[in-house]
């Protein structure tokens, strides 16, 4: 009698006995080991990096007062943090156009019909698999300054000596070269794509109407890669921003701060005590900011991209 | 763990290690020995800006008699004329001489550079001995400036104990046995650290001991020399990274050695008075 009594009575399904058959239920349950993963390492980290950014705080200490905006403020007045800023601006600058422009050269190269065109492909795309750390050894060697490849090389042909890495003017512009080998097999395979995706109809009718190959390229394919370029900008300027690991590994952010970018203070000040023990509320601080100049960088590019992009149908 | 230099003993060894002169002279001669080409040097530095680069320089400050902070840790005291005598040392053999070898990245390059014989002496400590498989290379003590003394550094790891668990007793007996004369020699006998404590360095270890690890008898040796540590207070880093910024620019000539030190001086005693 009590068994039955408490079974759910029959032809009232109500809300929760809806919720549990639905289609709704299962598709929770098969995102949910993601949606906590994503709310432990992504949402809880973002919430508890604000909080962090209002302490004067370290990342063990139990004790952490209540600054306010203090550190908000205080960017304004750290003359290393006008330095970082610099840094990336002068980096991303150099890094964006370099590298994009040389892709885009690399794409048209590799959309030829010549032999051996997939291990050409192959090998322009290898550095991008190939990890930070084992470039970093490697363009440690080729940029050392008294031992290294490039400037046995250069001094072949009566150039240098370079102090690369080791200078303090040259230091930056090597970070710019060892990033764009390294990235520049992502965005020539983005073009590549792109490249092979200009409707062949188009160029052959411009080609019958009497353009050029120059002018074809100018009005017809360049056009078209609009959006892969808008991509790859706003893409590109992103991880610019965030330099970090060839820093870490090579510079340092050496010498004498020349290359000492943002993301790199900010894991000095939060994850070493280089600046003190309670730098870490002001290192969330700064990623906080980082994250809005990178935001509204972002809102700006595609806003401006949207009114030159041109999306064929 | 005792820093020593390391030389490669192929050379015609003419100068002695008395003094810091002596070894700015030598890091030339050095050079002239392996040929004087400029893909040689004749001593290496590690200018990072980081500890690394401080501490080079702290044995170098003591060897001249200065001190790093003063006896409280209220002030800092590095820029007297024992820390402008070290670091114009340093001046002279990186910008002027160019005799020295400035490693910017400090990942293992010097090690590398003298193992294949680019390198001529280099700043070391006993872990660093089995790295040189082709070269043939002795061992000396750290230089000293005239009127000074052969100061070297030794970096030990702190045994910490927490109070927080209830077993303070316990973990303090613990520590008492494990830093035991007797613990320490069979620690160093069977591992090749150096011994913590100078009663276990007596003429029957350091023959056994260099035996087992060729090379390492002097770096025990040289413990008598270790005559001073860095403050152990929680500014310390702080203190580090503003004393390898000053010697890094002068190394790289972009500064002169006492208004560097002063400006460094200034820098560390803030960061004193602020906690």
């Amino acid at each position: 009698m009590a068994a039955v009594a408490a079974r759910p009575p029959r032809g009232a399904p109500g809300f929760a006995r809806r919720a549990l058959t639905s289609d709704h239920l299962a598709g929770w349950l098969f995102v949910l080991p993601a949606v906590f993963l994503v709310a432990l390492f992504s949402i809880f980290p973002i919430i508890w990096g604000f909080i962090l950014s209002l302490q004067k705080a370290s990342l063990i200490s139990p004790n952490r007062p209540f600054v306010g905006i203090d550190n908000y403020t205080h960017i304004a007045s750290d003359p290393v943090a006008r330095q970082a800023a610099t840094n990336a601006v002068i980096y991303t600058c150099l890094f964006v156009p370099t590298s994009i422009i040389i892709a885009l050269f690399l794409a048209i190269a590799l959309n030829q019909k010549i032999r051996l065109i997939r291990f050409y492909r192959l090998a322009v795309f290898i550095p991008v698999a190939v990890s930070t750390i084992a470039t970093g050894v490697m363009f440690m060697w080729v940029f050392d300054a008294n031992f290294g490849l490039a400037n046995w090389a250069l001094g072949g042909v009566g150039l240098g000596p370079f102090g690369w890495f080791d200078s303090p003017s040259g230091a930056m512009p090597s970070l710019v070269i060892m990033t764009v080998w390294g990235w520049l097999g992502f965005d020539a395979i983005i073009y590549l794509a792109a490249l092979q995706g200009v409707p062949h109809e188009l160029v052959e009718a411009a080609a019958v109407d009497g353009a050029s190959r120059w002018t074809i390229f100018r009005n017809v394919t360049l056009p078209l890669l609009g959006p892969a370029t808008l991509l790859l900008v706003v893409w590109s300027t992103i991880s610019a921003v965030q330099l970090f690991d060839e820093v870490f590994f090579i510079t340092r952010g050496g010498p004498l701060g020349h290359t000492n970018v943002p993301v790199f203070y900010i894991y000095r000040l939060a994850f070493t005590s280089q600046y003190g023990f309670s730098a870490a509320g002001y290192a969330a601080a700064l990623a906080y900011v980082l994250f809005v100049v990178i935001l509204i960088l972002t809102l700006v590019q595609f806003w401006m991209g949207n009114r030159v992009v041109h999306y064929s149908s | 763990m005792a820093w020593m230099v390391a030389v490669v003993a192929t050379l015609t060894m003419t100068v002695s290690f008395v003094d810091r002169a002596a070894l700015s002279v030598l890091a030339v001669e050095v050079i002239k020995d392996l040929g004087m080409s400029k893909q040689q040097y004749g001593w290496a530095f590690p200018i990072d800006g980081s500890e690394d680069t401080t501490w080079h320089y702290d044995a170098m400050l003591w060897e001249a008699g200065g001190d790093i902070l003063n006896a409280d840790n209220t002030q800092a005291a590095f820029n007297s004329d024992a820390g402008v005598q070290a670091l114009t040392a340093l001046q002279q053999m990186a910008v002027t001489d160019k005799s020295v070898f400035l490693d910017q990245q400090n990942t293992g390059k010097i090690d590398t550079l003298f193992n294949s014989g680019k390198i001529g002496m280099h700043v070391t400590g006993p872990w660093a001995l089995s790295g040189y498989p082709d070269i043939n290379y002795g061992v000396q003590i750290m230089p000293e400036f005239p009127g000074g003394s052969h100061a070297t550094i030794a970096g030990p790891d702190m045994w910490v104990m927490f109070d927080n668990n209830g077993h303070g007793e316990a973990a303090w007996q613990f520590m008492q046995w494990l830093t035991a004369a007797e613990q320490v020699k069979a620690d160093a006998m069977e591992s090749g650290h150096l011994p913590i404590r100078n009663s276990v360095v007596t003429p029957s270890f350091l023959k056994a001991f260099d035996q087992k690890f060729p090379g390492e008898g002097l770096f025990a040796q040289n413990l008598t020399n270790v005559t001073k540590a860095r403050p152990v207070i929680t500014s310390y880093d702080q203190i580090s990274r503003i004393m390898a910024e000053a010697v890094v620019k002068v190394m790289l000539g972009q500064g002169d050695p006492k208004s560097s030190l002063d400006d460094a001086a200034n820098q560390v005693n803030q960061v004193l008075a602020g906690g």
